[in-house]
């Protein structure tokens, strides 16, 4: 029997826009010896033994007066909280993200453990967006109908996974992203507001540029979150889990590729916050045009290459401009980075072969989403590029990947969407990492001006902006994977975040 | 029998042997392939890990210096739990990380397949126990060998 949830009261959820004290105990804090076990039967006494402060209502719960499911909820939540040290659960204040947007085992929930929670009643309190959905409902020319037929044997849960997900909170298909703080999609928190997100490319830049708090929340973890309203005030919640641990010290003229730097910072500081010096006046304090992109690339390469989920630009970010190096931690490490070795580790990632060699047959553009100004940038490029080889339809088959509400406003109002189409360039709202992953649809060989899309991907190679468009035009051209000069972030990629 | 103590993150007692990698150990790369399940044992997937790659983890006790990877990692643990195939335990120097606790704690509350996990062992434990010794792990978190 489903209940509605409305007619349900499982949690107590706080109203939005609460600001709890943050004041907790550093992290890092060595444990006594009382609190150097937690295993099941102990988290329990969790909540009579003071450990961790319980509100009577989330006791209660615990108690499973209200339900096992209900129970158990929790009681992952407390769990969580107790390893990452949390003095107590707080608010969740803001729309959640989540990254557990598909049925395949190991990538989502289980479906029936989404139905358990929809049969218990439990629906988070705000609805929450999710990352990008399966191909299934994409229309690539070149899928054929066994790769269809197989994949709606991969995914025969789909259906009743997403009508379940949407029963606990999910907003809308337009919600589908792994950017949702986009204008067009609007899941954007307010600085200072906890939230409970994951996907690591979303997590890095609502901490690090919006200034929201979050966890770098695991998948599953992440609806629980949402659904409960709790999330462990713990780490990258409270002022002193904010502190940078890393000094970077970046020696480099010029225009630096984000995702270059980036790369290299997470390689270096793992999961630590790192302060970056040296970026102010190329990003003009943030003010740059390009500062949003660089920003964007810069954290989701710190997370690829470590684990970052907080970075702080000097001058740039917004709370290393609101209280400058009284975020530095006195024992932070230090690094030095220069631009030598910024442009050796950019060779590294670009491809090691001329595009005559790797004969690429598709160029994917869009990991993380594209946004809007993006998207037009590379339409027009490509407009402009067949026009001047006299030819109308792209040589290799081109993929460009943005969220759907961002699809929607391109079609409306760029004129150029269907002259792209036509050209055989593919529109889309799908994960380009999922796709690579999935053996029954990976091409055998892609082009990307991607470094979290190469990382996570086989067969997937990094030219720069100028050449993936000799690719699109011209195909598998001699000379087609020469870098351009310099490191420049790209012609067409630029654009607002 | 040398013995040194950490924090029960997941308690339990096991006894099984260690599998020691000195980088990372990521469990997606590690697992992804093998999500459909049909398999007695579980083998270490990620090329990048060149001490466990190729090399059988189920019932096994893990030891690395952390764990990497994307946040996809709560589905990953919870999935290979509920197929029977995941190591015996995780064994730490430093605190558990967001992800991996995420992960481990699923599985033990919802399908009742705890994946031991002990943290701050001491920033030595790698140097003193070698792939192939025989661990036993107690509920108060002492690792003996």
């Amino acid at each position: 029997m489903v209940q509605s949830a409305s007619s349900t009261k499982i949690f107590v959820h706080a109203p939005a826009l609460v600001n709890p004290d943050r004041s907790t105990k550093a992290p890092g804090t060595t444990p006594t010896s009382d609190e150097n076990a937690f295993d099941g039967a102990i988290s329990e006494q969790v909540t009579t033994d003071g450990a961790m402060d319980l509100t009577r209502d989330e006791r209660e719960v615990l108690d499973g007066s209200r339900g096992e499911i209900p129970r158990k909820l929790l009681l992952t939540m407390v769990r969580f909280g107790a390893a990452m040290d949390a003095e107590r659960l707080v608010p969740v204040e803001g729309p959640g993200h989540l990254v557990i947007p598909e049925s395949k085992p190991g990538v989502g929930a289980r479906t029936e453990f989404l139905e358990a929670l929809v049969d218990a009643g439990v629906r988070a309190a705000l609805p929450f967006t999710a990352d990008p959905a399966t191909i299934l409902n994409e229309t690539l020319s070149d899928l054929t109908d066994e790769q269809r037929e197989q994949l709606a044997r991969a995914y025969p849960m789909e259906v009743r996974y997403r009508e379940a997900l949407t029963k606990l909170g999910l907003r809308d298909a337009g919600g589908l992203t792994c950017t949702p703080w986009f204008e067009e999609v609007a899941n954007r928190p307010s600085y200072g507001q906890v939230v409970a997100w994951a996907e690591s490319s979303a997590v890095v830049y609502a901490n690090s540029v919006i200034g929201a708090r979050t966890h770098r929340n695991p998948g599953i973890i992440d609806l629980i979150s949402n659904v409960v309203g709790k999330t462990p005030l713990a780490g990258l919640l409270t002022d002193e889990g904010r502190r940078a641990n890393w000094l970077v010290e970046v020696e480099a003229a010029g225009p630096i590729n984000g995702q270059v730097l980036g790369y290299i910072v997470g390689r270096e500081v793992g999961d630590g916050i790192p302060w970056v010096t040296g970026l102010a006046d190329m990003l003009e304090g943030g003010e740059h045009q390009a500062s949003g992109k660089f920003l964007r690339d810069f954290g989701t390469n710190a997370s690829v290459g470590g684990g970052v989920g907080l970075f702080h630009v000097e001058g740039v970010t917004v709370e290393a401009k609101r209280y400058g190096r009284r975020l530095i931690r006195d024992d932070a490490r230090r690094l030095a980075i220069d631009a030598g070795e910024i442009e050796s580790v950019g060779a590294s990632l670009r491809a090691d072969r001329p595009v005559e060699e790797l004969r690429p047959n598709k160029v994917l553009l869009g990991c993380p989403h594209l946004t809007y100004d993006q998207l037009c940038a590379w339409t027009d490029a490509v407009e402009s590029g067949l026009a001047r080889a006299g030819r109308d339809r792209l040589a290799v088959e081109t993929v460009f990947v943005a969220a759907p509400d961002v699809v929607s406003r391109f079609r409306a109002e760029h004129p150029g969407f269907a002259a792209l189409a036509l050209a055989g360039g593919h529109v889309g709202s799908f994960c380009l990492e999922a796709f690579m992953q999935d053996p029954i649809l990976a091409p055998a060989c892609v082009v990307t001006n991607s470094n979290k899309l190469r990382y996570y991907s086989r067969n997937v190679y990094m030219l720069d902006d100028e050449a993936l468009l000799r690719v699109m035009v011209a195909g598998n051209t001699e000379g087609a994977a020469a870098p351009s000069t310099g490191a420049s972030p790209g012609t067409f990629s630029e654009g607002r975040a | 029998m040398p013995h040194i103590r950490g924090r029960a993150v997941i308690g339990g007692e096991i006894a099984a042997p260690a599998a020691v990698s000195r980088v990372g150990f990521n469990p997606f790369a590690s697992f992804c392939d093998q999500f459909d399940g049909g398999i007695d044992t579980a083998v270490c997937g990620d090329p990048q890990n060149p001490e466990l790659f190729d090399e059988p983890l189920t019932g096994r006790v893990v030891l690395a210096p952390f764990c990497v990877g994307s946040t996809s990692a709560g589905p990953c643990w919870e999935r290979i739990a509920e197929l029977g195939l995941a190591p015996a335990g995780l064994l730490l120097p430093g605190d558990v990380d967001p992800l991996t606790a995420g992960g481990l704690i699923l599985a033990d509350v919802w399908l009742d397949a705890p994946i031991v996990c002990v943290d701050r062992l001491g920033p030595d434990l790698l140097d003193r126990i070698e792939t192939g010794d025989e661990l036993r792990v107690g509920r108060d978190g002492v690792v003996a060998w």
